[in-house]
């Protein structure tokens, strides 16, 4: 670097240091590019990878829908619960192996205690017999009992927007006739326990008791659970069942939402009625208190309107499976893979399909920082080109140039650059190029008419004199006059592109393949946000767009005081 | 006369000759892109028929299949080459001959079903809208402009200063966004959807008819306004102030401003009397200029609103692929904008005591 451009830096600097918002904007700029540039660091790429048509990649990450960010636990006298995995998992397996007597004599005490007690009282050989030949007729070998649970302590003010259990679970064998059981349990800091399966018993004291479980035979049980079937071949048989390592997705608030949506008195009462007989309510066929706050709520007076109190404390979901072993077929597994309370998340909360807001703010800076530096650097650049040679050659060449700008300029842009982008698809180069076709005109009728000043200066006659040719005259000494000017309108005009691009990508007519915070405010307002108060999904999009276009019109305003002396007024 | 008769003469040579770009780019966009759909169009009314014909039993030979095929093509006018069908699209949208453009889906107020009908229902309640705003606007601009300018560099110009900075940078959209979130959802006190003035109006005239009817649709339109409005006010009151406060301070150091101080005039009736008229061409220019401006640039603004201007008809027309209405809104608005600036060329003109005497010196 030459010395004269060292010390034209260091004369910029330090008039910069006098011109306070060209400061700010410059800093601005830097914190700008620097999170652009830590993107990776800060933020996981993945997540704009997949940001659409990937629901699995976000049905995986488990995240909630349309949550606030967990900073609002610091400003709002109202704390929220924070998304988070529920760590305090148990789980008790128990066995009866139905060819050891002891086991099956187990079995039958729970099953026919009479039949039990009566054999109790026969000697041991003979009540072998006995057994051996009930075995015969039963069908299983083993009969299997699972017990999960995961607990909850809630201490936030107001209930989690869902609690969410994955399981792994099979391989159970359904057969006609075949009664099986499958019990979800709720257990609340208050002692009441309610049971999610319609029908089944809310007691736990007998867990053998095949009557206090629904029956997993029922389809439309499995279909609630939304447990898919299959078959399984065992020897020559082919039997229907629920694979080995299917996965129960068990998400409260999706599954009492149903149960409450049937309008099913019956069904409604025998899954709430132990909380709302405790509150002294009664149950209609319609509910229209939240779940989880009907769930999670004291048992008194109000509580099926939404207005009893909270209630806080330890929440245990228990699920639990009692499932005949058929011979030939490898002992059923069962675990809880995840379990998951849904509440505030993150740094920037999420949208309604349960998307990380955070990675895509700061993504869409690099997109805001590459359309407007483009648009504005390569319109800025043509339009001085297309002023200077205007200005210069003069005539006709200038009377034809100087109307065709005007005509560009008469055009109103916002209008055609809709419908262009409507009809060229909508890619970012495309609304790039365009942008720039409808944005070169504006500088150059003020280049011209500073061309006109330059072209009589002694300098570009001498080197006309020697015979230089216009466009060395043009590139070497008019070109470098007038550029410093339009440092200032380049800085000017990137807010315009940046909003242009948000209004396109708004009306949903931007680049599918690219987050944009433009993008960000469509999905937002097609989906009502501002009228689901989601501030935090409206907000900073449109202040990320605010920023960035404010950054450059400060550092436009400090380069015209700077650069344009003899502009200031 | 001379001087006034070239700009006259120059002013809409040069809007005839957009006007006739801006038709063609348009009609070329629509014709040109919107062939393969036309293609896929015919292709469906020539199986359609086919289907029938046979259905009666009628038996075809492949000159007469061809023959219908050609047929429909001719009647789409699929058969003409390329640049005669842009350039009758061309001619009728000049021609504002917007009842050749049928409209696809139902638009709110609109009476029939043509281009033409749904533009006669949009137009009026973006002019409504966007008036009301700029005048709102030029209101406070004027008077913040004229007190800013008086004491430039104070604290109060600093402010109006950063304003106008900051909300050159700001979405109207967005805002838009954030005050339905703030007076909607959060206060509850402004319709969320604008639309339903439509809903409103046709229960009003159930009730009362003639001259009492349009009394009472005023509260109702100011129900559905006033969030618009005041968004659009708060974006805008900055720029021009601030522009405003620039005229005023170019003026300000004119000869007859001091004459006037001299002459020792109040203050006030300086400012109000003698420098806000030789400000006010430029701020002429810039009402009209931004009323029409607003016209396309207000397409996102009221989309936000739902208000059943040009801006959310233009939405409505790209979510369901209605290109006629396309076509001819955008042709509007671009003649709108091309006319205002012509208009405003003699406006300033006249305004101008420069072009003013240049026209009587021609006269004598």
């Amino acid at each position: 670097m030459s010395s004269t451009s060292v010390e034209r830096i260091r004369w910029f600097l330090k008039e910069l240091k006098r011109v306070k918002s060209g400061l700010v904007g410059f800093i601005l700029l830097f914190t700008l590019i620097g999170l652009t540039l830590a993107f990776p660091l800060i933020a996981n790429p993945q997540d704009i990878a997949n940001w659409s048509g990937h629901a699995e990649y976000w049905d995986q990450k488990m995240l909630p829908k349309l949550a606030p960010p967990a900073w609002v636990n610091i400003f709002s006298p109202v704390k929220y619960p924070i998304t988070s995995d529920l760590k305090n998992v148990k789980s008790n397996y128990y066995i009866l192996n139905m060819s050891k007597d002891k086991d099956l004599m187990e079995y039958l005490k729970i099953q026919n205690p009479q039949v039990a007690k009566a054999l109790e009282q026969l000697p041991k050989a003979q009540r072998s017999q006995i057994l051996k030949n009930l075995r015969k007729n039963l069908n299983f070998n083993y009969l299997v009992l699972s017990e999960l649970n995961v607990t909850y302590n809630f201490k936030a003010d107001v209930p989690p927007s869902n609690i969410i259990v994955l399981l792994k679970l099979g391989p159970i064998v359904l057969r006609k006739g075949y009664v099986q059981g499958v019990n979800i349990l709720f257990t609340r800091p208050d002692g009441i326990t309610i049971s999610f399966i319609p029908g089944a018993s809310a007691n736990l004291s007998n867990p053998w008791n095949l009557n206090n479980y629904g029956n997993l035979n029922d389809i439309k049980l499995l279909t609630m659970l939304a447990l898919p079937t299959s078959t399984l071949k065992i020897g020559k048989n082919t039997l229907r069942a629920i694979p080995a390592n299917t996965t129960l997705r068990f998400s409260i608030r999706d599954y009492v939402t149903s149960i409450v949506n049937s309008g099913n008195p019956a069904l409604i009462n025998s899954v709430f009625s132990p909380i709302a007989k405790s509150a002294n309510e009664s149950l209609g066929s319609n509910l229209y208190v939240d779940p989880m706050v009907l769930l999670m709520s004291k048992a008194t007076k109000g509580l099926l309107s939404g207005t009893a109190p909270i209630l806080k404390g330890k929440y245990t979901i228990t699920f639990m499976f009692l499932v005949k072993v058929p011979a030939g077929v490898p002992l059923p597994k069962f675990n809880i893979t995840r379990a998951r309370v849904l509440g505030v998340y993150g740094l920037m909360g999420t949208d309604n399909q349960g998307r990380d807001l955070w990675p895509a703010l700061i993504y869409g800076i690099r997109w805001a920082l590459i359309i407007g530096i483009t648009v504005s650097v390569i319109s800025t650049l043509i339009g001085v080109m297309y002023g200077v040679v205007s200005g210069y050659m003069g005539g006709y060449v200038d009377i034809i140039m100087t109307r065709i700008a005007q005509i560009v300029y008469s055009l109103p842009v916002l209008p055609l650059l809709i419908i262009l982008a409507y009809f060229f698809g909508p890619s970012i180069w495309n609304i790039i190029w365009i942008l720039i076709a409808f944005g070169w005109s504006g500088l150059v009728f003020t280049v011209r008419s500073m061309v006109l000043q330059i072209k009589e200066n002694l300098y570009v006659e001498a080197a006309r004199a020697i015979g230089a040719s216009s466009w060395r005259i043009i590139i070497k000494h008019v070109f470098p006059q007038v550029l410093p000017y339009t440092f200032a309108s380049m800085a000017l005009s990137v807010p315009g592109a940046i909003l242009a691009e948000a209004g396109l990508s708004f009306l949903g007519l931007g680049d599918p393949n690219i987050v944009t915070w433009g993008k960000i405010l469509h999905d937002a307002h097609a989906s009502g946000a501002a009228l689901k108060g989601a501030w935090w999904w409206v907000v900073p999009p449109g202040l990320g767009i605010a920023v960035v276009g404010m950054t450059f019109v400060f550092i436009g305003y400090a380069l015209d005081r700077i650069l344009n002396p003899r502009l200031i007024r | 006369m001379a001087g006034l008769s070239t700009v006259a003469v120059k002013a809409i040579a040069n809007a005839i000759i957009v006007l006739v770009i801006a038709a063609f780019i348009i009609s070329a966009v629509f014709v040109v892109q919107g062939e393969q759909e036309l293609k896929g169009y015919a292709l469906e009314l020539f199986q359609a028929k086919i289907r029938a014909l046979k259905m009666r039993g009628v038996h075809l030979t492949q000159q007469q299949i061809q023959a219908i095929n050609l047929t429909i093509w001719r009647d789409l006018g699929l058969l003409e080459p390329r640049w005669v069908r842009i350039l009758r699209f061309t001619v009728w949208s000049l021609t504002f001959n917007f009842q050749m453009f049928p409209a696809k889906v139902h638009y709110a107020g609109a009476t029939g079903n043509t281009a033409k009908d749904v533009i006669l229902a949009a137009l009026p309640n973006t002019i409504i809208l966007f008036t009301t705003a700029t005048i709102i606007c030029i209101l406070i601009g004027i008077f913040l402009g004229l007190q800013t300018a008086r004491r430039a560099g104070g604290i109060a110009d600093r402010i109006i200063s950063t304003i106008a900075m900051i909300s050159a940078s700001l979405p109207m959209w967005w805002v838009g966004l954030l005050m339905l979130l703030i007076f909607s959802f959060e206060l509850g006190i402004a319709p969320a959807i604008c639309i339903n003035v439509y809903s409103d109006l046709a229960q009003l005239s159930k009730h009362v008819s003639g001259i009492l009817y349009y009394i009472y649709s005023i509260p109702i339109w100011l129900h559905y306004m006033w969030l618009p409005v005041l968004t659009i006010v708060l974006v805008s009151f900055g720029g021009w102030a601030y522009t405003i406060r620039n005229v005023v301070i170019s003026v300000m150091t004119e000869d007859f401003v001091h004459v006037a101080r001299a002459k020792g005039l109040p203050e006030r009736s300086v400012l109000y009397k003698h420098v806000l008229r030789s400000a006010s061409p430029p701020i002429v220019t810039m009402s009209a200029l931004s009323i029409v401006g607003s016209l396309g640039g207000a397409i996102i603004t009221e989309t936000v609103f739902s208000w059943p201007g040009m801006g959310r008809t233009y939405w409505v027309a790209l979510q369901s692929g209605d290109t006629g209405v396309l076509i001819a809104i955008t042709y509007v608005t671009v003649f709108l904008f091309v006319v205002v600036i012509v208009l405003l060329d003699f406006i300033y003109a006249l305004l101008d005591p420069r072009v003013r005497t240049g026209m009587t010196g021609g006269a004598r």
